[in-house]
């Protein structure tokens, strides 16, 4: 009998676990097959979800029914909410997270998963059909059959594992890597790039002297990721600051000839973002110090990560250099730092759906394109499989515009530009940061979670209702006016002051000073009720963020508008721009290696001029009358 | 498409005695209702009827040009947009105040092909057409890039990149603040901000100065003909004339001892005199003549001083050049006209004064092609004293970019974070960036790193 699914995903990391999790839940019969079904959701690196921008992945993902905000909060042993002191767009959340827990949470999910299925295989090969894909052959040569394969397999494809001069295959440490499918999709003229990235020792807690450390603890009001949690209440983990020293340093300079990095060994280009240690005081010699984390690995677990000490340098330099820091002195090594090469494919080979170019019905998610961060790869899973279905079902694809959530400008960025180094993302990515926040991620993006079946009705009636609330707590605020004697007692008590003449809540509220609770004595009304419900609160925040940045957000919905005109011209598939006689030459070999979807996209591109957006311009309405034409002939 | 409202000069520089601009867009009327005094307001005009009015430059109520102004309602225009055009008089000068007001107002300058561009768009042009309209584009397109960086080499560019750069650092450095709030390095305190802002805006006020007194733009580059009488001043204007084909007209209020002329030398504009050969003369008449061709000289940005290249040099030549040097401590170069009918000996001396002499012909041309090369060379030499601006739309992103770093500076005073004052700087740079080349934000990032040990 021939074993065939919908989907199948490969490989179940981040994205892969949210792919195969969102095909099941839109009702795909769904194969989610990995090297090790003990290793799901890895945390490879760092044990924690969110951060900058990447926390307002984490809350898109979680509006479009995704899976990581949830396991991140359940499975959470601190919060932290980053750049609270600044505007809310750049607020992001962060969670440190308990290892082993968010892996096993997650399996369990995929689990309890209708339609999902799990198998543990390495896939050697794809089965392709013309350029086509039509399934996967495994490790013992079983032939399974998709009718759309999803490939998330990380830095499993032909992993290389250095520590010193040492290297050796793997796809994580202690994991073996997978060869063969690399091969397989070059034979098909997909490009293949070669990347590098790094992680730090892991360390035994007993022997780490704390008391000499600085203790960094949670938020004391937890806010959650998922809109499904309304509060949170758990004992939270402290992580701790320590701080390299000059010891440090020279030790860590005297094994720099058995360093891979500087002895030429490792090929694959690393995240400057992301420096390992050796690298640091390499190019920053002259700072004397560098600051690191320890993030525990769990609850139930006495292993520490090291953040801010990535390295690949031979085990005794890191044992030594590690011994040398302030309160880890007589510290144990329970596993190395180690730097890994893996292969990925350059992401501008694929639609912004994320299937491929070359081959049809196959799509490439996470940090096989060459991206960093469980949050990033988690993302790109969950909009391949919403797009692998939509696919199967004949339906238009959903694509994120760059106004619409951190998501679309990820995936642009992921089609649209060359990659130098592993991408990440960070918020000044989006032109339209102001619109795009961690708190209205929901009000962005939950009708698509619903319109898809990835939402459920509950969740969606209350963001109904939260929206609903919101316009009307807009409304009041730009017509009540509080009694002039009431109002001026109420910001002399705020040392703000007092008004003329009687003015809008809004124009009031509009001063820093000044919040919506405030008006809490004047009015009954849950909208300035300083006790508020969850529910509530975030209305009031909202209504808030809405009056006091009005001209900001503005301005970049105004820009917003300008870019979707550009946006909705489509450049059709087949154009051949070689015909397109008056483009530059620049342009148009720029426009034939990315060919890209809109004119707002090859507006973007380095090397399209303004001149060739026009001379296009004129192309697709010249090529659109002609089509009126036939039609009419026909 | 939404379109936005853009002007351009219409005809060709320096031909005619009229200067048509263009305007095109959905608020060609309104704005132009508000430069424009005439019996009946614009917005109440009839339709395709030409109506005399003046311009106004509504910052100090002058009048910039009495003038005619035509509307055309959409869709029965060029573009199929609602247009006005204004009729004013020939000449750079009034042509370009007029756009400096426009553009002051927000209308944009337009793109290189963009009229016929908006015409395809709006189906006003055939679809034939359609491959011309995208030629001319790429054509208008490259030389008026051409023309743009040819403005901007030297002390502008540097300038301009100079606040560029200085711009990207300091929202290089709010953006490390941003996305690295974790990070163990030092950010940015508001004071130090305050004072990158102010050193910013300062520098894109004293090039938007430059614009608006840019001397060559203005008065274009003075160059005198000078001389004894009969060594053929005269002939050698209307050979540069002639072969530039370029006369505007006499400039109204020239004597008929003293002529001017303009002409434009690979786009740049000159003012060329030609001076009477009056020289040590003593009449009533004549001291008034030679008053003029001394004011000329004394203004000069190059003074030509001819001789007769076929006969020596004589005491009239001697008496001529002694009194331009006391008038004039600019550059003089040596011109030796009629080489046609054979060069005479020249003094050692007089060649090493003048590093050598120019030797042309007016009558057959000869040597005309130095002589420009030597104008041109001299506008390279110009002491610059503001940075010159001279292209609309340079202008336009720098009103820009100020009214953008005056926004930023506004939002510090209201101390909003980070991420509000990005917004401003970024709107800057971006405006500063279509001037000089874009910045793309891996630029901005590239700072970051290189400059910042980030990443845990």
């Amino acid at each position: 009998m021939k074993d065939s699914y919908d989907v199948i995903v490969v490989g179940a990391g981040h994205a892969g676990c949210e792919a195969a999790l969102a095909c099941a839940k839109m009702g795909a019969q769904t194969l989610l097959i990995t090297i090790n079904l003990f290793t799901v959701a890895q945390m490879s690196c760092n044990p924690a979800i969110g951060g900058t921008a990447k926390g307002h992945l984490v809350k898109e993902i979680d509006a479009l029914g995704g899976q990581m905000g949830i396991v991140a909060d359940e499975t959470a042993i601190q919060f932290k909410m980053l750049n609270r002191s600044r505007g809310p767009a750049v607020w992001s959340p962060r969670t440190q997270n308990d290892r082993v827990q968010y892996s096993f949470r997650m399996k369990w999910y995929l689990e309890n998963q209708p339609n999902l299925y799990l198998r543990q295989h390495d896939i050697k090969s794809l089965l392709i059909k013309g350029d086509k894909v039509v399934g996967v052959i495994t490790d013992i040569g079983t032939e399974i059959y998709a009718r759309a394969v999803i490939l998330a397999s990380g830095t499993f494809l032909n992993g290389l594992i250095h520590i010193g001069l040492q290297h050796f295959s793997g796809g994580r440490i202690g994991e073996p890597a997978s060869s063969g499918l690399a091969q397989q999709l070059a034979s098909f003229g997909i490009k293949v790039g070669r990347l590098k990235t790094g992680t730090p020792p892991r360390i035994d807690g007993r022997t780490v002297d704390f008391k000499q450390m600085e203790p960094q603890y949670g938020d004391e009001d937890p806010i959650p990721f998922s809109h499904k949690h309304d509060r949170i209440q758990i004992q939270q983990m402290p992580c701790y600051i320590t701080r390299t020293n000059r010891k440090t340093h020279e030790i860590l300079a005297s094994g720099l000839d058995r360093s891979p990095l500087y002895q030429g060994i490792i090929k694959g280009v690393g995240p400057r973002y992301c420096p390992s240690i050796e690298d640091k005081i390499v190019r920053f010699a002259d700072k004397e110090q560098h600051q690191l984390f320890l993030e525990p690995e769990g609850r139930f677990t006495h292993e520490y990560y090291l953040n801010g000490f990535s390295t690949s340098l031979p085990e005794d330099i890191q044992i030594q250099a590690v011994r040398s820091i302030k309160g880890l002195e007589n510290v144990r090594l329970t596993r190395l730092g180690y730097a890994i090469e893996y292969d990925y494919f350059p992401p501008m080979q694929l639609r912004p759906t994320y299937e491929s170019k070359a081959i049809e019905n196959l799509y490439f998610a996470g940090q096989i394109n060459g991206t960093s961060g469980y949050e990033e790869a988690a993302a790109q899973g969950l909009m391949a499989g919403i797009n692998a279905v939509l696919k199967i079902r004949g339906e238009e694809p959903l694509i994120l515009g760059r106004d619409e959530a951190y998501i679309g400008v990820l995936t642009d960025d992921l089609v649209t530009k060359e990659l130098y180094e592993p991408y990440r993302m960070f918020t000044s990515r989006a032109e339209f940061r102001l619109l795009l926040r961690q708190d209205n991620a929901d009000l962005r993006l939950m009708d698509y979670g619903h319109r898809y079946g990835l939402i459920d009705d509950a969740s969606y009636d209350l963001l109904l209702r939260k929206r609903q609330a919101i316009e009307q707590g807009l409304e009041k605020a730009a017509s009540l006016r509080p009694p002039l004697a009431e109002i001026n007692r109420l910001l002399l008590e705020k040392g703000s002051a007092p008004v003329d003449n009687h003015e809008t809540i809004e124009k009031i509220l509009r001063r820093p000073e000044i919040r919506l609770t405030d008006f809490g004595s004047l009015y009954e009304d849950e909208l300035f009720c300083s006790n508020a419900d969850a529910f509530w609160q975030r209305v009031q925040e909202q209504v808030e963020i809405e009056v006091k940045y009005r001209g900001f957000l503005e301005r970049q919905r105004l820009l917003v508008e300008q870019m979707r005109s550009m946006e909705d011209m489509i450049l059709p598939e087949q154009i051949d721009y070689n015909e397109v006689t008056s483009l530059s030459k620049e342009g148009k070999e720029v426009l034939k290696k990315f060919r890209p979807r809109t004119i707002g996209q090859a507006s973007r591109l380095i090397g399209v001029t303004p001149a060739d957006i026009a001379v296009l311009m004129i192309h697709l309405k010249q090529r659109s009358a002609q089509m009126f034409h036939v039609k009419h002939d026909a | 498409m939404k379109n936005d409202t853009i002007a351009a000069v219409a005809t060709p520089p320096g031909i005619g005695a009229i200067s048509i601009i263009r305007v095109s867009g959905p608020k060609s009327i309104e704005k132009i209702a508000g430069l424009f005094r005439a019996s009946v307001p614009l917005t109440e005009a009839e339709e395709r009827r030409m109506l005399y009015g003046k311009i106004i430059d509504p910052q100090d109520e002058q009048i910039i040009d009495r003038v005619l102004v035509v509307k055309f309602l959409s869709p029965h225009s060029y573009t199929g947009e609602d247009m006005v055009e204004i009729h004013c008089h020939g000449g750079r000068l009034i042509s370009s105040e007029i756009m400096r007001i426009l553009i002051e107002s927000g209308i944009r300058p337009a793109n290189p092909g963009e009229y016929s561009l908006r015409a395809f768009l709006n189906g006003r042009i055939d679809l034939v057409q359609a491959e011309a309209v995208a030629d001319v584009i790429q054509a208008q397109t490259k030389a008026a890039l051409k023309a743009a960086q040819r403005q901007l080499e030297g002390d502008i560019s540097k300038h301009l990149n100079a606040v560029k750069n200085d711009l990207k650092e300091t929202v290089a450095l709010l953006e490390l603040a941003l996305d690295f709030s974790e990070e163990d390095v030092t950010f940015l305190q508001s004071h130090d901000l305050k004072k990158r802002i102010d050193r910013s805006l300062k520098s894109v006020e004293s090039l938007i100065k430059g614009f608006r007194y840019g001397k060559i733009l203005r008065e274009g580059l003075i160059v005198v003909l000078a001389g004894k009488p009969n060594v053929g001043k005269s002939s050698i204007l209307n050979k540069l004339l002639q072969k530039e084909r370029a006369i505007v007209s006499d400039i109204p209020g020239t004597t008929r001892d003293s002529i001017e002329e303009w002409i434009d030398i690979e786009g740049y504009w000159i003012r060329i005199i030609d001076t009477a050969g009056i020289w040590g003369a003593n009449g009533v008449i004549e001291q008034k003549a030679k008053e003029r061709t001394l004011g000329a000289v004394q203004n000069a940005d190059l003074v030509l001083f001819v001789t007769d290249g076929s006969a020596e040099i004589d005491s009239e030549d001697v008496q001529a050049l002694k009194e331009i040097e006391e008038m004039y401590n600019g550059k003089i170069v040596l011109v030796r006209n009629k080489a046609d009918l054979g060069l005479a000996a020249l003094n050692e001396r007089i060649l090493q004064k003048f590093n050598g002499a120019l030797v042309i012909s007016a009558k057959t041309g000869e040597g005309f092609e130095n002589l420009e090369k030597q104008i041109l060379a001299q506008i390279a030499e110009l002491p610059h004293e503001d940075e010159v601006i001279c292209n609309d739309r340079h202008y336009e992103e720098l009103l820009k970019a100020k009214s953008e770093l005056e926004s930023a500076l506004e939002a510090l005073e209201r101390n909003l974070s980070e991420e509000f004052l990005a917004v401003h700087l970024k709107g800057a740079l971006g405006c500063l960036g279509r001037i000089t080349g874009e910045v793309s934000l891996d630029e901005i990032l590239d700072h970051i790193f290189s400059r910042f040990c980030i990443g845990k």
